[in-house]
C-alpha cells in the first residue's frame, strides 16, 4: 500500500494544476474530486487492468454485449409468455400456442380483419353459427370448447372458467395446486389440446374430415402418452392404467 | 452474402417444414451464416433490413413468389422468450455487439501485429489509440464510432460498461479512464478537465517526477 501522497493529488500537487487560478464554485468541484478520491488505494505488485462490467472475470462477451444492447429499460412482462415452451413439446405445437396467446392464428375472425377471408365466410367451421375467433373456437364453442369439460373428468379436476385465452392458459396449469411436476403435465396437456383443436379446425376446412369429440380426446390421451414416453424410457405404464389415472402413473397422485 | 443465404433457403424448400423446423433453422443457421461479415464489418442498414426481411419471408413460408402474412411483428419475436418472443437475434446490435469485441481488445490485446498496425497509421495516445481525422478506412470509423460514444441513452455503451481496476496505478489515465465512479472523471468534473493543464495525467509519471 502506498501512501497517497505519492500521486500528485496533495495540495499543490500535478493533479490540481490549472491554466487560471479557480472560481470559488470550481474549487467546490476539485474538493468534490477529492473526496472520491479519499479511498482509492493502490497495489504496487498489481497491474492495472482493463475490466468489463458485466463480465468481471472473463471479459468482453458478445454474448453480454448483445444483451446489454437489447435490454429496455421497462421489459415486458408477461406471466404466460414462457408457459408455452417446454423441452418435451415439440416446438411447431409451442407456436401455435405462442400464436394463440397473441391472437395471431388465422381465424377467419382475423383474416377477415385484414381484408382476405370474405365477410360471408367467417362463420364457425363446427357449424355452430358463430363467427370464428380465437377464443370462441378455443374456449366457448360447443363443439371444440366442450373438450375442455372431457379434459377435466378425465384428470379428475374442477374448475370455473374464465373468458381469456391467457387467463384459461394460466389458470389451467394451475388447476391441481402448486406442484411442479403437476404443473408442467398440465402444461402439457393443455398445449396439446389447443394443437390437436387447431389440427382438428383445420382438418374440417380443408380436408373435409371430421373426428369427433370423443375420438379428439383419445387423441389427446395417446399423444400425450407419446410425449411422456419419448422423453422418459423408463415410463413403463400402458395406455390402461393411463386412460384410468394418469396422475397415479406420474407418480404425482 | 445474401446470395449465400438466399442459396442456402432454395436448398429447404420451405413449404415442407414446419414452423417449428423453419425457427430452429433460422436460429441456428440463418442467424449465423452472417456472423463472420458482421464481426468485422459495420453492415449498413439497407443490408440489415434485407437479410431481416428474407428471414421473415422465410419464418412465416413465403418464398421469392407467394408471399404470405406476417402475423406478428419481426420486433416481437426478436423479444426473448420469457418477454413473449421467440429469441431470434437482431442483426444490427448482434452487429454491434460483434463489433464491440474488436474495441475490447484494442484495450486488452496491446501486442499484437494488428495493433501495431493501427498504432503505425493512426497513433496512441493516452493508451488508447487515436481516431485520427483524416481519411481513415471505413471499417476504423466504425470501430472508433463504438469506443467513443458519448449519449444518455443509448450510446456509450461500450464506454459505460468498461473500467479500469487499478494495481499499481502504472498505466491508468487520472482523467481519461474509469477507475473510481460511474463515468470517467473528464466528464464527470468536465470543468476541472477543461481548465487542467495536464489531460493525460497517468500517475506513474508523477511518482518518477517525485
Amino acid at each position: 500500500m502506498e501512501d497517497i501522497y505519492d500521486r500528485g493529488w496533495e495540495d499543490g500537487g500535478e493533479v490540481w494544476r490549472w491554466r487560471r487560478r479557480l472560481w470559488a464554485w470550481e474549487e467546490e468541484l476539485v474538493e468534490e474530486c477529492r473526496i472520491l478520491l479519499i479511498n482509492v488505494a493502490l497495489q504496487t505488485n498489481v497491474s492495472d487492468r482493463w475490466q468489463w462490467d458485466l463480465d468481471k472475470d472473463d471479459g468482453y462477451k458478445v454474448r453480454d454485449a448483445y444483451q446489454a444492447l437489447t435490454q429496455r429499460a421497462a421489459p415486458i412482462l408477461d406471466a404466460t409468455a414462457h408457459l408455452v415452451w417446454n423441452p418435451q413439446v415439440p416446438q411447431k405445437v409451442s407456436i401455435v400456442a405462442w400464436r394463440l396467446l397473441k391472437d395471431r392464428l388465422p381465424t377467419k375472425i382475423n383474416l377477415k380483419r385484414r381484408g382476405i377471408a370474405q365477410v360471408t365466410d367467417t362463420m364457425r367451421v363446427s357449424g355452430c353459427g358463430q363467427e370464428e375467433s380465437a377464443p370462441h373456437l378455443f374456449l366457448h364453442c360447443h363443439v371444440f370448447g366442450s373438450i375442455w369439460q372431457h379434459i377435466r373428468s378425465w384428470i379428475g379436476v374442477t374448475g370455473v372458467d374464465t373468458d381469456n385465452v391467457n387467463d384459461r392458459f394460466h389458470q389451467f396449469i394451475h388447476y391441481s395446486g402448486h406442484l411442479k411436476a403437476r404443473r408442467s403435465f398440465l402444461q402439457l396437456l393443455w398445449l396439446l389440446c389447443v394443437w390437436l383443436v387447431w389440427n382438428e379446425r383445420n382438418n374440417r376446412l380443408f380436408k373435409n374430415t371430421e373426428t369427433s369429440i370423443e375420438q379428439l380426446l383419445d387423441k389427446v390421451k395417446f399423444h400425450l402418452l407419446w410425449w411422456l414416453k419419448a422423453n422418459n424410457t423408463t415410463f413403463v405404464y400402458g395406455s390402461q392404467s393411463w386412460w384410468s389415472n394418469p396422475f397415479y402413473c406420474l407418480g404425482i397422485d | 452474402m445474401i446470395n449465400t443465404i438466399k442459396t442456402r433457403l432454395t436448398g429447404w424448400q420451405s413449404r415442407f417444414l414446419s414452423y417449428g423446423g423453419r425457427l430452429i433453422l433460422l436460429k441456428s443457421v440463418l442467424t449465423s451464416l452472417p456472423v463472420y461479415a458482421l464481426s468485422f464489418f459495420k453492415a449498413p442498414s439497407g443490408i440489415i433490413s434485407l437479410i431481416e426481411s428474407i428471414f421473415k419471408k422465410f419464418f412465416w413460408g413465403g418464398s421469392e413468389v407467394n408471399r404470405k402474412i406476417s402475423w406478428i411483428a419481426w420486433s416481437s419475436i426478436c423479444l426473448r422468450k420469457e418477454e413473449g418472443g421467440l429469441g431470434v437475434r437482431r442483426l444490427k446490435e448482434f452487429n454491434t455487439a460483434l463489433l464491440g469485441k474488436w474495441c475490447w481488445r484494442m484495450l486488452v490485446e496491446r501486442g499484437g501485429l494488428w495493433y501495431r498496425v493501427l498504432v503505425a497509421r493512426y497513433g496512441e495516445e493516452a493508451g488508447r489509440l487515436e481516431v485520427g481525422s483524416r481519411s481513415v478506412s471505413p471499417w476504423w470509423r466504425e470501430i472508433a464510432k463504438i469506443m467513443e460514444e458519448v449519449g444518455e441513452n443509448d450510446g456509450g455503451w461500450f464506454v459505460e460498461r468498461v473500467s479500469k481496476v487499478l494495481g499499481d496505478g502504472k498505466n491508468a489515465y487520472f482523467w481519461l479512464d474509469r477507475w473510481v465512479g460511474e463515468v470517467p472523471l473528464c466528464r464527470r468534473f468536465a470543468r476541472l478537465f477543461d481548465l487542467t493543464t495536464n489531460k493525460l495525467l497517468a500517475y506513474l509519471i508523477l511518482q518518477q517526477i517525485s
